[in-house]
């Protein structure tokens, strides 16, 4: 037993099979990365599946921490880290092993991607205009929601597309990714304009169709955990209401009417996005409307959402979509505000001490890009500052400089876009939803 | 593990340089903006318009600029414009302006009813519900008396004109003190802010001064609670003593930090390997 001890020190396979997962990461603790969310599953779908997630606090508020894992009857396995500020998750690693050597997984503030300029890997696959949603878990995939829902994956060097779900009745309206079951893998939440939204439970490589919410149809959605409970809670809006759902752990959404009011401050709910914007451990509310001002909400320790004026500036603008992610690079990792616009030039907030400001003239290319979806994310070997991805009638690929944007490459029309490490290779991949299909871009 | 401890001990020596080089490189930012701001100031007092705008130009573009600085970059130059006869160069800045914050009060004090006039209507256009008649009006609650070194609360609200209030200062200084020390309050929602000031220690009690202010976008006052000419008081106790006691001086601290971090690296180092991990339950099974 010793032996194998010694073996491991030395980052070699143990004796049994068994190996060590690292999990590193030079993220402040708790500023910038609060929990983390452990996943393993063996590639097979008969095999088993294990998530927990761990908070940063006492004994385990540093990183690295490690864990034995031991393949039993697996031969290789999915092994992936979601990092959570705030309750709101922020950051994935993904990686597999064939349980011959330990394995290291970096949540690291500065992931930096590969060189090269972005290519289409293959064809385009699945449904044309699609809206998509990532979903990490056992492997990455996109869930692509047009005529109907599809499952793009990659392998041999292409995008590949199998069948999803059935969509519910209506258009489709708004659908995010969020681990209702505390299993570390992401379920998919889908809104239609008809229907109440429904949760799609993803069960190793595929989705099954669960339970609605107890509403009417909702126009937008999103997730953290406002109540720190250790579940991500949900939030909806729709017209002038917004709502806030708390999970009970096992996925079950139950309407809380005390701790979150939209007090007649919103009128036309389009798009919502959580994120730790005042930097205080709590998730705060977002609200994009179709021509309203944006408008804030503060989140406080015990879940109760304050409205607040001085977060964002009350401009109109009729949202198409908006999130809350680190735009500018800076060292606190605080969570920027970008805006996609319906027919106009995207906009661009940065968090300054909890107040996003408006940069957009100062950030970005101007004229900015006209987008009905932007992704924010290190994909390239440059520097640290995030880049961005504009979708719309001419798609952009922009570079992250250390004050301002500029466009990389130009990359056709497209509706939506997503980025994601969908080939497991540690770096960030691109996926556009075109007029043609899904479109899988990698460095 | 000597060598482990020499290591970390520069690990450490090089984040304190990092940290301290990023807080100079911050203030010397603040510094070049505030050069160019005066320049092109002082270029629009003296009547050169084109030359203030050329001046002013790079900081309305500069990510380094705070918003005030920003905002008051951006007015000088849409007033330059204007007074230029450009007006559609006027009207395109003003927008910016209005983009950031679109409660903003124009900082102008040439009295100018064509300026004014020019840029309300702007506003009319842009903003629904605009009021002319902007302001805001604040009311607040503080301790009537607390001790040197221990935290003071305050608490303010926007009675009226919360909107437009985007930050609320507390300026405080020890009675016979000229300059005051400021410190911002945080946002509490429902046009409540909430300060958290902490006296500077000291072995005899002494009097607290203060004011509050409340700001726009651009940084210009809308709304005081006296005044600093004529501030409020706190009568503070004795405290914390005058001196940095031993265990806050900055080698202990540090000191401290690299033995702590010694003992951390050498148990994980002492951790990791075949035997449980960090995480509980240490080990698990994939598929059993």
């Amino acid at each position: 037993m010793r032996s194998c001890s010694v073996a491991v020190v030395l980052a070699l396979a143990s004796c049994d099979g068994a190996i060590t997962l690292e999990i590193a990461g030079d993220r402040p603790i708790p500023r910038t990365l609060s929990s983390i969310c452990v996943g393993i599953a063996d590639t097979e779908a008969i095999g088993g599946h294990l998530g927990q997630l761990y908070q940063l606090t006492g004994e385990l508020a540093t990183l690295p921490q490690t864990l034995r894992v031991d393949p039993g009857r697996a031969s290789r396995a999915y092994l992936w880290v979601r990092g959570d500020r705030g309750g709101v998750p922020v950051t994935y690693a993904t990686t597999t092993t064939s349980f011959d050597g330990d394995v290291r997984i970096a949540l690291d503030r500065c992931p930096l991607g590969r060189g090269g300029a972005p290519s289409p890997m293959g064809d385009a696959v699945g449904p044309a205009s699609a809206r998509l949603v990532t979903s990490h878990g056992s492997g990455n995939i996109v869930v692509a929601l047009g005529v109907e829902a599809t499952i793009i994956d990659a392998a041999g060097g292409k995008a590949t597309a199998v069948a999803g779900p059935a969509l519910p009745a209506g258009t489709i309206v708004a659908a995010i990714a969020v681990d209702v079951d505390g299993d570390c893998d992401d379920d998919v939440i889908v809104a239609s304009d008809a229907e109440a939204p429904i949760v799609w439970r993803r069960d190793h490589r595929n989705f099954t169709v669960g339970a609605p919410l107890d509403s009417g149809p909702q126009a937008a959605l999103a997730a953290a955990d406002i109540d720190h409970d250790g579940d991500l809670d949900l939030v909806t809006g729709i017209g002038s209401t917004l709502s806030l759902w708390y999970n009970d752990g096992a996925g079950r959404f139950t309407l809380d009417v005390d701790d979150l009011e939209s007090n007649g401050r919103v009128s036309s709910v389009r798009a919502l996005a959580l994120g730790d914007v005042d930097v205080d451990g709590n998730a705060d509310l977002i609200v994009g409307q179709s021509g309203g001002p944006l408008t804030a909400w503060l989140g406080g320790p015990n879940g109760l959402f304050v409205e607040n004026d001085g977060v964002v500036p009350p401009v109109p603008l009729a949202v198409a979509a908006l999130s809350l992610a680190d735009a500018d690079g800076d060292v606190d990792l605080d969570p920027d505000l970008v805006v996609a616009v319906r027919d106009a030039p995207m906009r661009l907030y940065i968090d300054r001490e909890g107040q996003l400001e408006d940069q957009s003239f100062v950030r970005l290319p101007q004229p900015a890009p006209i987008a009905s979806a932007i992704a924010v994310a290190s994909w390239d070997a440059g520097r640290c500052e995030p880049d961005a991805l504009a979708a719309g009638s001419e798609s952009l690929a922009l570079h992250g400089e250390p004050d301002a944007f500029t466009v990389e490459a130009m990359l056709g029309a497209a509706n939506d876009v997503v980025m994601i490490d969908l080939d497991e290779d540690g770096d960030l991949d691109a996926v556009l939803a075109t007029p043609e299909g899904v479109r899988w871009l990698a460095r | 593990m000597a060598r482990a401890l020499i290591i970390l001990a520069h690990a450490a020596i090089v984040v304190g340089l990092l940290f301290g080089a990023a807080r100079a490189d911050t203030a010397a930012d603040a510094q070049a903006i505030e050069k160019f701001l005066a320049k092109g100031q002082a270029l629009f007092v003296d009547q050169e318009y084109a030359a203030a705008i050329q001046a002013l130009s790079p900081v309305t573009r500069d990510a380094r600029a705070t918003r005030a600085q920003r905002l008051r970059a951006l007015e000088i130059v849409a007033l330059a414009h204007f007074i230029r006869g450009d007006e559609g160069s006027a009207r395109a800045t003003f927008e910016r302006i209005l983009d950031i914050d679109p409660g903003y009060q124009l900082r102008d004090t040439s009295g100018s009813p064509k300026i004014r006039a020019f840029f309300d209507e702007l506003k009319k256009q842009l903003i629904p519900n605009y009021d002319p008649n902007a302001g805001a009006d604040l009311e607040h609650a503080a301790p009537t008396a607390g001790t040197a070194a221990r935290v003071i609360e305050l608490e303010v609200r926007a009675t009226r004109g919360s909107e437009r209030v985007f930050e609320i200062i507390v300026a405080t200084r020890r009675r016979g003190e000229l300059a005051y020390r400021f410190i911002g309050a945080l946002p509490r929602g429902d046009g409540k802010w909430r300060a958290r000031v902490t006296p500077r220690p000291s072995s005899k009690p002494y009097v607290l001064e203060y004011y509050v202010e409340a700001r726009d976008a651009g940084g210009a006052p809308i709304a005081r609670i006296a005044a600093p000419d004529t501030p409020l008081e706190i009568a503070l106790a004795a405290g914390g003593g005058d001196k940095t006691p031993w265990y806050g001086r900055w080698y202990v601290i540090g000191g401290a930090a690299v033995v702590a971090a010694g003992i951390t690296g050498l148990v994980i180092v002492a951790n990791s390997g075949p035997g449980p991990g960090t995480l509980p339950p240490g080990s698990v099974t994939v598929s059993p």
